[in-house]
């Protein structure tokens, strides 16, 4: 659920308090839930959580947290901790440019290892939508990847 | 074989995505006030700076049962959404920080030598909690009430009591507890068992239910389908309106019938 968190576009440290703030909700509402809707019910918060985080912060900054994706790739590379994280930093923004239903599908199939059903019933969508959206975020995140390649052709630092 | 760059800076993002893990204060602080929440009001607590942060979590202390609640809570739920996850994908809050924890040294090291764990005559969970059973070589084991997950803080905070004297921290049992899924789904059955004897030995009990239920399909994958059943029934006795008690209810339908007996 951290992970998912931190790919919806909260920092570590808000990605902490969005998982504390699900649980709290969850413990709030836990006679409401159904059997075989937890998973469900702690992602959708999970989700809402992020997207108040998220409205909160761009209130409160003037300038976007995470760096243009020209930026990102310029930065020198120092360690393999540094490479992970910067790569990490370039996902986050391929990821930005995504429609979030495309981006949290590819979060689910990619990341988090779901199977199409699982992704469909987290999202509460039709198996048969589900595997037609992650096939499209596939596709679109191609193609981000692609344009980003073609901007940063002596990016070293990446494969 | 030409290898496409493209696809190995995909696949290079998606690892570097899925190593991320929370920091440990995160679950030590939720598991903290979850096992002792009289010696830890603060445990849940946000950590980003003011503007950004939760202030819900950071309430009056008049929330401190609502954050006592969440920690139990996080204990059951989360465990049931990691585990209906396992087999998909990693732990979101991963028992990688097991090791980074004070006491580590009841972690069994990832790469000790698998015990050979005797057919065991698992003692199914009592209803009534009892004192966990150091397990040595004795096949009958009791099981921790799976219910502590969430009885825990009342336990550590029972007037005049003292902290356990070795207790295992819930970081320590996740990890535990992840190690044993990965030998099981590695079809070491054996090493997951023994594992899991390693997690009672630690006085593991606030997953209890979990652990329970991962014994479960450790003793169908072992072939004793009885005594998985055996232990799915009681477990659905004893916790009917557990969040994992669905998921017995399937381990305990899949061993019915490969066992050809009606759950």
């Amino acid at each position: 659920m951290w992970r998912v968190l931190r790919r919806a576009g909260l920092s570590g440290a808000d990605a902490d308090d969005a998982t504390q703030q699900v649980f709290l909700v969850a413990s709030r509402r836990r006679q409401e839930l159904a059997q075989d809707k937890e998973r469900s019910f702690l992602y959708g918060t999970a989700l809402r959580i992020a997207a108040n985080l998220r409205r909160g912060l761009s209130r409160r900054r003037e300038a976007p947290e995470s760096a243009a994706p020209d930026a990102v790739s310029a930065a020198p590379l120092a360690d393999e901790a540094f490479d992970r994280r910067r790569a990490r930093e370039l996902l986050d923004e391929l990821l930005s440019r995504l429609p979030d239903e495309l981006a949290r599908v590819l979060v689910l199939a990619e990341i988090e290892g779901l199977t199409l059903a699982a992704i469909a019933e987290l999202e509460g969508i039709p198996p048969g939508t589900a595997a037609s959206r992650v096939r499209r975020a596939r596709a679109a995140f191609r193609e981000l990847l692609q344009l980003h390649r073609d901007r940063n052709p002596f990016d070293g630092s990446l494969p | 074989m030409k290898v496409d760059p493209l696809a190995e800076l995909e696949a290079k993002l998606f690892a570097a995505a899925r190593e991320e893990q929370p920091e440990a204060e995160l679950l030590e602080r939720v598991l903290r006030a979850a096992r002792e929440p009289a010696r830890h009001p603060a445990a849940l607590r946000s950590r980003s700076a003011p503007p950004a942060s939760n202030r819900r979590v950071r309430a009056s202390s008049s929330k401190l049962g609502w954050l006592l609640a969440a920690a139990a809570l996080a204990a059951a739920l989360g465990l049931a959404w990691l585990r209906s996850f396992e087999r998909h994908g990693e732990l979101a809050i991963s028992a990688e920080h097991a090791p980074r924890q004070t006491q580590p040294a009841i972690a069994p090291s990832p790469s000790a030598p698998a015990v050979s764990a005797p057919v065991p005559a698992v003692a199914v969970p009592p209803r009534a909690p009892a004192a966990p059973a150091v397990k040595a070589e004795a096949p009958e084991r009791t099981r921790p009430h799976p219910a502590r997950a969430t009885t825990a803080p009342q336990r550590a905070s029972a007037p005049g009591s003292e902290p356990p004297a070795a207790p295992a921290t819930l970081a320590t049992e996740i990890g535990l507890l992840k190690q044993a899924r990965e030998a099981l789904r590695e079809g070491d059955a054996a090493r997951a068992s023994s594992l899991l004897d390693g997690y009672d030995a630690a006085h593991g009990t606030a997953l209890g239910a979990e652990a329970t239920l991962l014994r479960i399909e450790v003793l169908s994958a072992q072939g004793h389908s009885e005594q998985a059943r055996a232990l799915a029934q009681r477990f659905l006795a004893d916790n009917p309106d557990s969040p994992l008690a669905d998921r017995a209810r399937r381990l305990s339908a899949a061993r019915g019938a490969a066992s050809g007996v009606s759950p």
